[in-house]
């Protein structure tokens, strides 16, 4: 098989990882412990199928997976900001419930196919370059757009003011909230953009790449997006990194199961991901590391003034 | 010496001429419930000055600068800045007036640069964030002298230079009124001079500054003016020229009658405890406890005398075996590797007592293992040692009630009914008297100074001069890690302690 092949696959693959791991780095990023993403992906792609079927409109199906995504979150903030639930335990309820929910919304769509498919990208000039065309340029635009978001991403947490709360709201709430910034409020905003780009992964699925509707398409994708913030230590180069890596994987898992031979067996290559974060939890637990591959430290507490 | 002991009236300024002091504190009292923190505190601190407010724990210092900061609202009383009001009670106003506070625990975030955490509070409205500062803050730096690298994350510096990066964001913020709370309590003695160096730096550039401490001869040299508040008072207010060590320290402890004791007899047991040479790291590394070597004996009744912060919660935690001792030996009596001695700990939710657990549960913790309890623990036979622990002190509460609504005085007798249930031959209890009301207070001794009578080993610790004088065969003053005094009662004397409390140690 040939290797721009490959990896043109594998950056398809990365792509719903890489939308819901941006995501959950954005919510984590804030402090939020964000188990309910695997909840929030599949609303994403039950929405984005479904709205893309009765409307006919790719752009309208997406959009109402991420606003989807956006209240679905909105709702767990309401319960881990707001009410100050316990964040793991309200984070695996949401995750059930988007599961059912997606399921039951779903089951008229079992089985159907969308009216059109997304066109693939040709940049003249670009699509036209050796190895990169084919790889990059000539996917359809949302593989694109993930990685643009990754540099986005990267340039707004190093370099704005924006950024660096974001950054701070993560390590100590308490001092955004005595130079007068709403901790809450800005907690709920980057659980609401990041449910929408976590979302937006889970339509990608539904809507571009199968395009179809199976209850619980997304088959722990959301898991690994998690998996991947963490083995990212929250950078989003390497969370980019990351999600190329399970693209690759998943990628090669689908050539080999096509071809009937495997170099190595797919269901070893299944649980790599898993593996692989928790080499990365166990290194960063020793006690002599960077303070920058640290969790953020707020990461899953509440935020009550009353008690500092 | 009674002389010092009035305010100075003339105050910085002659009222009606002269200049007009950057800080006025006008009759601010402040009380919280019944205690009364702060009473008609009034004093001056001249533009450019530097100004030591000194006193012991309790004496109203903290409240007085919190109430400064805005951070409370006083009930009675003014805070001037050039001679203007600032509002009462608006930590924004505060800040707004000038007046900016560096706290014992450092407010800054880890991760971040030191420049990013001055400009969280600095760079309001602007979206791009440059990663180099910006000239004005430059300038600060040198016109100051501070000599910290920016650019590095705040997790790699070090504790003096994060205090400087605090002083630095302080100022950065416009800050004209600088408040150090115990700034010297971290620091090295080499640290400790660069740090006065800053200070008289920025007292140089006309602005202003308060060192809240307790460490006397450090503050002597760097002060211009010294403020001395004794139990919610200022009983001194004036010029630190003219002042030795000794005023200093009397006009701090005050002039207190020594009351008789009810001392157990002095005689000695056997060694029940020895420490060799135990010194003890904080996480950071930083030396909590320094070679510390003593010994107690049954019939003894040792206080651990000192300034809160100077080692010694960390020597009696790490002789109960919460902490780790990083060099020196601890030997107490012990059955394998358990601990066969009572300790009570300074906290008792959550350490001495499960919260959550009913006080039948809890007095069971630790007895459980004693020969009386098998595996199998009749419930009978749990309540009947539970009721035997409550009516050591007579705590009047069900057993099966939940230990975290009992008051601190219930919690204490609770703790200590458990751990002199066995009649253990040495007892370390840590600050036993702690926040409990006088009878309580006065129960708990008697009931330390009974066991030492009747041949155990005793060692607590306190902050109270009057009950460790009252009641002790032997004090040890701790300064800054160190034992610096072992004293036996024919040498207990209130000035001696008071100044081996509040000398600052020569390295």
């Amino acid at each position: 098989m040939s290797i721009e092949l490959l990896l043109a696959a594998a950056l398809v693959s990365a792509t719903p990882i890489l939308y819901a791991a941006l995501g959950q780095l954005l919510i984590e990023k804030a402090g939020v412990l964000n188990l309910s993403i695997e909840g929030a992906m599949l609303v994403g792609a039950v929405t984005g199928f479904v709205v893309t079927s009765l409307s006919g409109s790719m752009v309208v199906g997406l959009v109402a997976a991420v606003l989807a995504g956006g209240v679905f979150n909105a709702a767990f903030a309401f319960c881990v900001v707001t009410l100050r639930l316990n964040q793991v335990v309200t984070g695996l309820a949401f995750s059930i419930l988007g599961a059912g929910l997606s399921a039951f919304i779903g089951q008229a769509f079992v089985g159907k196919a969308l009216p059109s498919q997304m066109p693939n990208l040709d940049i003249p000039l670009l699509a036209d370059l050796p190895f990169l065309g084919p790889v990059i340029f000539k996917q359809d635009p949302l593989v694109l757009l993930a990685f643009v978001l990754v540099g986005v991403i990267s340039l707004f947490l190093s370099r704005t003011r924006p950024g660096l709360l974001l950054r701070t709201l993560g390590e100590s709430p308490q001092t955004l909230d005595s130079i007068g910034i709403p901790v809450i409020g800005l907690r709920y905003l980057y659980s609401i953009l990041g449910g929408g780009l976590i979302a937006l992964g889970g339509a990608y699925l539904s809507v571009v790449d199968t395009p179809t509707w199976v209850e619980n398409m997304t088959a722990g994708r959301g898991w690994i997006a998690l998996a991947v913030v963490i083995f990212a230590s929250w950078r989003p180069g390497w969370v980019m990194v990351g999600a190329v890596l399970f693209g690759l994987v998943d990628a090669y898992r689908f050539r080999a199961q096509a071809s009937g031979q495997a170099f190595i067996d797919p269901h070893f290559l299944n649980m790599l991901p898993y593996v692989a974060t928790l080499v990365v939890l166990i290194a960063m637990s020793r006690p002599g590391l960077k303070a920058r591959l640290r969790p953020p430290a707020a990461l899953g507490l509440p935020y009550d003034r009353e008690r500092r | 010496m009674s002389s010092l002991s009035r305010l100075d009236p003339s105050g910085a300024s002659a009222p009606g001429g002269g200049p007009v002091p950057l800080l006025a504190v006008e009759d601010v009292s402040k009380s919280f419930g019944e205690v009364h923190a702060n009473t008609d505190v009034s004093f001056l601190v001249p533009a450019g000055s530097v100004v030591a407010l000194l006193g012991e724990n309790g004496a109203g210092k903290s409240t007085i600068m919190n109430a400064v900061c805005g951070l409370y609202l006083p009930e009675k009383g003014r805070i001037r800045i050039d001679g203007a009001v600032v509002e009462a009670g608006s930590p924004a106003a505060a800040r707004a007036a000038g007046i900016g506070m560096v706290h014992q625990q450092f407010k800054l975030v880890e991760t971040l640069t030191a420049y990013e955490n001055i400009s969280l509070s600095t760079g309001r409205g602007r979206f791009l964030q440059p990663s180099t500062p910006e000239e004005g803050l430059r300038t600060l730096m040198a016109e100051v002298g501070f000599q910290v690298d920016l650019s590095a994350p705040v997790w790699s510096l070090s504790l003096a230079a994060r205090q400087q990066l605090e002083i630095l964001r302080v100022l950065a913020q416009g800050a004209r009124l600088l408040i150090l709370d115990e700034p010297t309590s971290v620091l090295s003695p080499v640290e400790t001079e660069q740090l006065f160096a800053i200070v008289r730096r920025i007292a140089a550039s006309g602005r202003s500054v308060i060192l809240i401490s307790h460490k006397l001869a450090e503050i002597r040299d760097v002060a211009d003016r010294i403020v001395v508040m004794r139990a919610g008072r200022v009983v001194f207010s004036g010029e630190n020229k003219g002042l030795s060590a000794d005023d200093i320290a009397e006009l701090i402890i005050g002039k207190r009658e020594l009351r008789a004791g009810v001392r157990p007899p002095a005689r000695r047991g056997t060694r029940h405890l020895s420490l060799s040479d135990v010194s003890i790291r904080g996480r950071d590394g930083a030396p909590l406890v320094r070679q510390g070597t003593f010994d107690v004996h049954g019939g003894e009744l040792v206080v651990v005398l000192g300034v809160a912060g100077n080692g010694q919660s960390e020597l009696l935690d790490a002789i109960g075996g919460l902490m780790a001792v990083s060099e020196g030996v601890i030997s107490a009596p012990r059955v394998g590797r358990r601990r066969a001695f009572a300790f009570i700990p300074a906290r008792h939710l959550g350490i001495g007592l499960a919260p959550g657990l009913s006080l039948e549960d809890n007095a069971m913790l630790g007895p459980h293992r004693s020969g009386a309890f098998g595996a199998w623990m009749p419930r009978s036979k749990v309540r009947a040692h539970a009721k035997a622990v409550l009516e050591t002190f007579q705590v009047k509460a069900r057993v099966q009630s939940a230990t975290r609504r009992l008051s601190g005085g219930n919690l204490q007798r609770v703790v200590l009914g458990r751990e002199l249930s066995s009649s253990p031959p040495l007892i370390v209890a840590s600050y036993p008297t702690r926040g409990l009301d006088i009878a309580s207070a006065a129960q708990i001794r008697e009931a330390l100074v009974a066991k030492a009578s009747a041949g155990a080993a005793v060692l607590m610790a306190s902050e109270e001069l009057d009950e460790s004088l009252e009641i002790a065969t032997r004090i040890l003053v701790m300064s800054s890690g160190r034992i610096v005094g072992d004293l036996a009662p024919d040498a207990f004397d209130m000035d001696v302690i008071g100044r081996l409390m509040t000398a600052a140690q020569e390295s």
